[in-house]
């Protein structure tokens, strides 16, 4: 049956997919007309890859609780759509690989400063060259801090908990950090050698592709009791850090891509794409890859706490600025998979819950946010592109009914690498930047052009999506002064 | 026709490499593996590494002979640009490769990075051979 006749518009920005075929669930897509025309298109010229073929393959799995969700900044992933969410029953359910990816607890964590925009607007172009300088950033780079396998597994136990015990950072820092930056069940004995050994020299790395190290100013804010309680005021300078687990990671996805195929056969399920190879939560095999998961989710802690010290002592060289001033607004990640409670159908109910390119997105009164913002919920950091702006957004008791509380993560690509290698040219990109007035700093112009602002959806549509159906809420908007990339 | 030829994923990047045989589709695909992360022209054939895998199936056995390769640049901090393998075994017993790659230490100044693949995914991977002509397709993560 097409797609197309069976996908039907609930309210403005939310449209369900009914549940048809081998689906256990509905689909259920947060997306604007736009993003849902481009979808269908691609169903309908049989694209190879179609975000959602993936919505409807999610739905299809053993224990899926409500209905496989995707984000107005959905588009096609692995396994699930970027943007997919896949909440789990935990006695019937699977847990799944393709719901973390290869780069697990990718996320970004912000870092407040109580300048304003003028104060540094004579320093941009010396705090560009120190953040570049001090941070490595790049393919093939490595970081200064140096572990041996004992520290190297101590680090994956307790994240940026370990981080900041070797004096890199503050206790506040854990305290705003999803988690507290140390994800429970971490067990270094299940991650490979090979992980560890690809991720000796990777701490504290900013990697390349999408990820960065921006310098903001909040041009905007939108919700002034939020923005009161996270900190933000209007024209403060903000700092950004978008990375993930690094090699670690990439090393634990795919050693467990292997793993978990021998057992979706042993355990008898049968999954339309190999990323979707999955096991029982309470089987062996999903608990040693749960516990590696968490291992992963702990190095993007560590290694967005690591960065952040090293963020501290170039503002320091150029500014004079205390470590301390700068402040962590929040740390959250957007690759992830997580045992929550959830309200379902009345019913309080523990659920494993998978976010692809999604962060996690409370609302208020939920016990894992941190306490000085329990009355708004936590903040959702959503990473625009370089030229563009970047929201910070609060989670809302509608999404925490309709998303298992999820947020969007980012403006979601709308050309491939391809495309925009082939329509923008990395010198051109670095100058009408500086037109703009935003400092580029890269080791790649080839990934400049990839990441071009162009080649990405408009941020204003995707936030603005996902305002419509209730989902977040704006909080503030943050425009690019300086940005680093890898 | 060309080797490699690059294709459109919104996210991220693949690519379909052609070979006269399933061995030179393998060794094109890690060209284009390469291509993508560095210049690989500038890459110098000064150190051989020797790689060894297996898998049940020829599909699976390209994903770990171009993750092998990959992780050298984190394990050995070895780059590529030339290869060499051998591909035995069938659908019953399973396959292996057994190569070489010639490569050198990575220069940043000098191999000027691209992006960073991030993993070797199984999305659309494809092997098909006809007639003397042997197709690989991957998509990798970035």
């Amino acid at each position: 049956m097409p797609v197309q006749d069976h996908l039907i518009a609930i309210h403005d920005g939310e449209w369900r997919m009914p549940q048809q075929g081998a689906m256990k669930v509905p689909g259920a897509i947060f997306a604007d007309q736009d993003t849902i025309d481009q979808l269908l298109l691609d169903e309908t010229n049989r694209v190879q890859w179609s975000a959602l073929r993936q919505v409807r393959n999610v739905a299809g799995l053993p224990g899926i609780v409500g209905a496989a969700i995707a984000l107005p900044d959905i588009h096609p992933g692995y396994g699930f759509p970027i943007g997919g969410i896949g909440a789990f029953d935990v006695e019937q359910g699977v847990v799944v690989v393709g719901g973390v990816g290869f780069d697990i607890n990718c996320g970004v964590r912000l870092l407040s400063t109580p300048l304003s925009r003028s104060e540094i607007e004579p320093s941009l172009q010396l705090l560009g060259e120190s953040l570049f300088r001090t941070v490595p950033a790049g393919l093939g780079a490595q970081g200064d801090l140096r572990l041996s396998v004992s520290e190297l597994n101590d680090l994956l136990r307790t994240g940026a908990e370990y981080v900041v015990s070797r004096g890199y950072g503050f206790a506040d820092d854990l305290e705003f950090t999803e988690e507290a930056g140390h994800m429970p069940n971490a067990d270094p004995e299940v991650v490979s050698d090979r992980a560890k050994h690809r991720q000796f020299r990777q701490v504290g790395t900013l990697g390349s592709g999408n990820h960065y190290l921006e310098i903001q100013v909040v041009e905007r804010i939108l919700d002034y009791e939020s923005a009161d309680a996270y900190g933000l005021f209007q024209d403060q300078i903000v700092l950004s850090i978008h990375t993930g687990s690094r090699a670690l990671g990439h090393q634990i996805g795919q050693d467990y891509l292997k793993e978990m195929a021998q057992a979706t056969e042993k355990y008898g399920f049968e999954v339309p794409e190999r990323e979707l190879v999955c096991a029982p939560i309470d089987s062996n095999e999903g608990q040693r890859y749960l516990a590696a998961v968490a291992c992963g989710a702990n190095c993007a802690f560590a290694n967005r706490q690591m960065i952040t010290h090293l963020v501290r002592g170039a503002m320091q060289d150029v500014l004079g600025i205390e470590p301390s001033e700068l402040r962590t607004v929040y740390d959250i990640g957007h690759n992830n998979v997580k045992f929550e409670t959830h309200c379902v159908d009345g019913v309080q109910r523990q659920l494993l819950v998978h976010r692809k390119g999604a962060t996690r997105a409370f609302g208020p009164d939920r016990d894992e946010s941190p306490i000085a913002y329990r009355a708004v919920g936590h903040p959702i950091i959503v990473g625009g592109t370089m030229g563009t702006a970047s929201y910070v957004l609060r989670g809302t008791e509608a999404g925490m009914a309709k998303t298992f509380g999820s947020g969007i993560h980012g403006a979601g690509r709308a050309l491939s690498r391809k495309k925009a290698a082939k329509k923008f040219w990395g010198e051109t990109v670095v100058s009408d930047l500086l037109s703009q007035g935003i400092h580029l700093w890269t080791h790649s112009l080839r990934g400049v052009a990839e990441e071009a602002p162009g080649a990405y959806k408009d941020i204003e549509s995707v936030v603005r999506a996902s305002t419509a159906s209730g989902i977040t809420l704006p909080v503030a908007k943050m425009r690019p002064l300086v940005v680093i990339k890898g | 026709m060309t080797p490699i030829e690059w294709l459109d994923h919104t996210a991220d990047m693949g690519f379909r490499a052609t070979g006269d045989s399933v061995e030179d589709a393998f060794c094109e695909a890690a060209r284009a593996l390469f291509s993508l992360m560095f210049a690989i022209e500038e890459i110098r054939p000064l150190v051989e590494h020797r790689i060894e895998v297996c898998a049940p199936s020829l599909s699976e056995l390209l994903v770990e002979w171009l993750s092998e390769l990959l992780a050298q640049k984190d394990l050995s901090r070895l780059v590529f640009s030339q290869f060499s393998v051998t591909i035995s075994g069938n659908a019953v017993s399973g396959f292996s490769a057994t190569g070489q790659a010639l490569g050198e230490v990575l220069d940043r100044q000098r191999h000027q990075p691209g992006t960073e693949i991030k993993g070797i995914s199984y999305l659309g991977l494809d092997v098909s051979c006809h007639d003397e002509l042997c197709v690989v397709q991957v998509i990798v993560d970035v």
